[in-house]
């Protein structure tokens, strides 16, 4: 039995989820607006988690079901600045030493800016949506740098060595075989020192992107919210002497029937899903690479790594740090729980 | 059965690991372990647990770290000299053993086995005194002056001799002035005495405080040292122990219950999972390990 266990279960993960839900909507929506000669653009956009969930799996996966964000608010407001037309003002009637008694009226044309405004609402209509299953792996970094050094001067000496250089080097090159030797050259130094730190052994967490799909517009919800949107305002207009709760009771008489068409829009979709769980591969151009990004890179660098003399006790006066060995780091999944497991020796 | 299975968040550590890492804290900052006087810290062969020097990490060395701590002389009670006496302390098989208990063969008078929910730690104190030769502290014994006993006041009728100027007392009775010692007495490193005692300590973790602020205490149940003769000093010193244990540590280690209660940026909350019957203890000791539940709410 390993000595140290941490286990988190699906409903924990779902909780962060929500949590994370909560802390969209409590940001202010972000602002800004652009200008593109007489023409702008104001956005006002702020995000809404309103759908997904987190799914352990017995195959060690762990499984993010149909995150969606919608925009909510979604505004973007687009503006014309006309030419500043000023007439009028002369002087009509002018009396020596008295000056102008009299001028003609003046007026003024598209003196504001934006003159023309139009704004597009989009709040809570377009629906991004993303998911995906990952698996993490752990890995034990041992550098050939270390030699024969004790782990305590392994702990204190910078890794000067180009080992993890050459490393990174060697899979993109041999990823990439196309590649220009000067670019695969400037791609493993920008990576490097995200990994590299001292001479110690150090385990490493991996992630891996078994598969994605993510729809920066997810058509059936989209279409969902636009029709869900519509018959609330159909409702809002028939109805408008009606009190508020009979409105509200039709809208939920009618929500599911929304839902139910939703659902069967997002068949297509579900089936894809289910193709690349199965097959263990993203489809569409765009997922396809950036599985293959995130998988290339998350073979080098690790999103967490520690060293395996885990620096238990540090002090600043001189003594060394208690160093505590940890071995047999393992990440497991199963249907219940992701647990994190090792052995200190 | 999942290890989730009543709470969002499971931890557990097994006594190994704590074990261990008491072990590599011992090797690696000895000097926590260790104390003695001048001629301890040169000569550490001459300390009386050699087992815990032998297994300090040779990178203390290799990085200039003590492996014991300096202690001053002991002072000599009555004596204002110069001289003190050596000594060492040391610490060692520390280690603590979670229910069922496995590790410790824990004495009789703590009525093994240990009971569910309880832990047991075990400690190994030992002493050493570099005790002088007799020849040595008749030659730095201190010459003091004869003292000169007035038995009759001035207006008895009967007279004693008058003292010599040598044996009078000047100034009177003064405050005694102690002066810290700065010179070991010289002593033959085969007549150091040693002697090591064994402490066993059962505790349990208890809730305490009222229900809408509980607090997670750390109580009692029974302390031993092992076969200290005769019984009545044991039964002293163990009861000062139990008393020094219960009435000043115990009670300041007392953890309010929602310092564990953790709030991140008001839309997750981390807590500890509620006592309920699925989850009768929280932490548990059990199975050889502390486990830890804990809850996650949005």
């Amino acid at each position: 039995m390993p000595t140290v266990n941490l286990a988190v279960n699906e409903r924990a993960f779902n909780e962060v989820i929500k949590g994370l839900g909560k802390k969209l909507e409590s940001l202010p929506p972000f602002s800004d607006t652009g200008s593109f000669g007489p023409f702008s653009l104001r956005y006002d956009l702020g995000f809404r988690l309103v759908d997904g969930s987190v799914d352990l799996t017995n195959t060690g996966r762990v499984h993010i079901d149909e995150l969606q964000l919608t925009y909510d608010p979604f505004i973007l407001t687009f503006g014309i600045d006309l030419p500043h037309i000023h007439v009028g003002g002369e002087c009509i009637l002018w009396i020596p030493i008295k000056g102008c008694v009299l001028h003609l009226p003046e007026i003024d044309i598209w003196g504001g800016n934006p003159d023309i405004t139009v704004p597009v609402n989009l709040s809570h209509t377009i629906v991004s949506e993303f998911s995906g299953e990952f698996t993490v792996t752990t890995r034990k970094q041992i550098l050939v740098a270390k030699g024969t050094l004790s782990d305590h001067q392994a702990h204190a000496t910078p890794d000067t060595s180009n080992e993890i250089r050459d490393g990174f080097r060697t899979i993109i090159s041999s990823t990439l075989p196309f590649l220009p030797a000067a670019q695969v050259n400037a791609l493993a130094d920008a990576l490097v020192p995200y990994v590299k730190s001292n001479l110690a052994d150090k385990w490493q967490f991996f992630l891996d992107d078994v598969w994605h799909d993510f729809d920066l517009i997810d058509i059936e919800a989209t279409a969902a919210n636009i029709l869900r949107n519509l018959v609330d305002l159909i409702i809002d207009k028939i109805l408008a002497p009606v009190p508020d709760l009979l409105k509200d009771i039709v809208k939920a008489i009618i929500s599911p029937i929304i839902s139910a068409i939703e659902a069967i829009l997002d068949i297509p979709d579900d089936i894809l899903e289910w193709l690349s769980s199965v097959l263990q591969t993203s489809f569409g151009l765009l997922d396809v690479i950036a599985q293959f990004i995130i998988n290339f890179i998350g073979s080098m660098v690790p999103f967490y790594q520690f060293e395996s003399n885990y620096p238990m006790i540090e002090d600043s006066t001189g003594l060394i740090p208690v160093l505590v060995p940890v071995e047999k780091l393992a990440v497991a999944v199963d249907d219940d729980e992701l647990t994190v497991s090792a052995d200190i020796l | 059965m999942a290890l989730t299975d009543h709470c969002d968040v499971f931890g557990s550590v097994h006594e190994k690991g704590f074990n261990n890492v008491v072990l590599h804290l011992q090797q690696q900052r000895p000097s926590l372990f260790n104390y003695g006087t001048i001629s301890f810290v040169r000569n550490r062969h001459l300390l009386c647990d050699q087992a815990i020097i032998r297994a300090v990490d040779p990178d203390v060395e290799l990085f200039g770290n003590p492996i014991i701590t300096e202690r001053p002389l002991l002072s000599i009670p009555g004596y204002s000299g110069p001289f003190g006496l050596e000594y060492c302390f040391q610490l060692s098989e520390l280690s603590i053993d979670f229910h069922p208990g496995n590790v410790h063969s824990l004495p009789p008078e703590l009525n093994p086995p240990l009971k569910a929910q309880r832990f047991s730690l075990k400690g190994r104190a030992c002493a050493g005194l570099a005790c002088p030769r007799s020849e040595i502290l008749n030659r730095i014994e201190p010459q003091e002056r004869a003292f000169f006993p007035s038995f009759f006041g001035s207006d008895s009728p009967i007279r004693q001799p008058k003292p010599d100027r040598e044996d009078r007392k000047e100034g009177g009775e003064g405050p005694i002035s102690v002066m810290t010692p700065s010179h070991p007495i010289p002593f033959d490193p085969k007549n150091i005495i040693c002697f090591c005692l064994d402490l066993f300590v059962v505790l349990r973790i208890e809730r305490s405080g009222p229900s809408a602020d509980p607090m997670l205490a750390l109580r009692l149940d029974n302390l031993e040292i092992v076969d200290v003769k005769p019984a009545g000093l044991e039964d002293a010193v163990e009861c000062y122990l139990k008393t020094v244990l219960m009435m000043g540590v115990l009670p300041k280690i007392k953890l309010a219950l929602r310092a564990f209660v953790f709030s991140i940026e008001n839309f997750l909350t981390i807590q500890p999972t509620p006592i309920s019957p699925a989850v009768p203890f929280n932490p548990a000791i059990e199975q050889d390990q502390i486990k830890v539940f804990i809850n996650v709410t949005a």
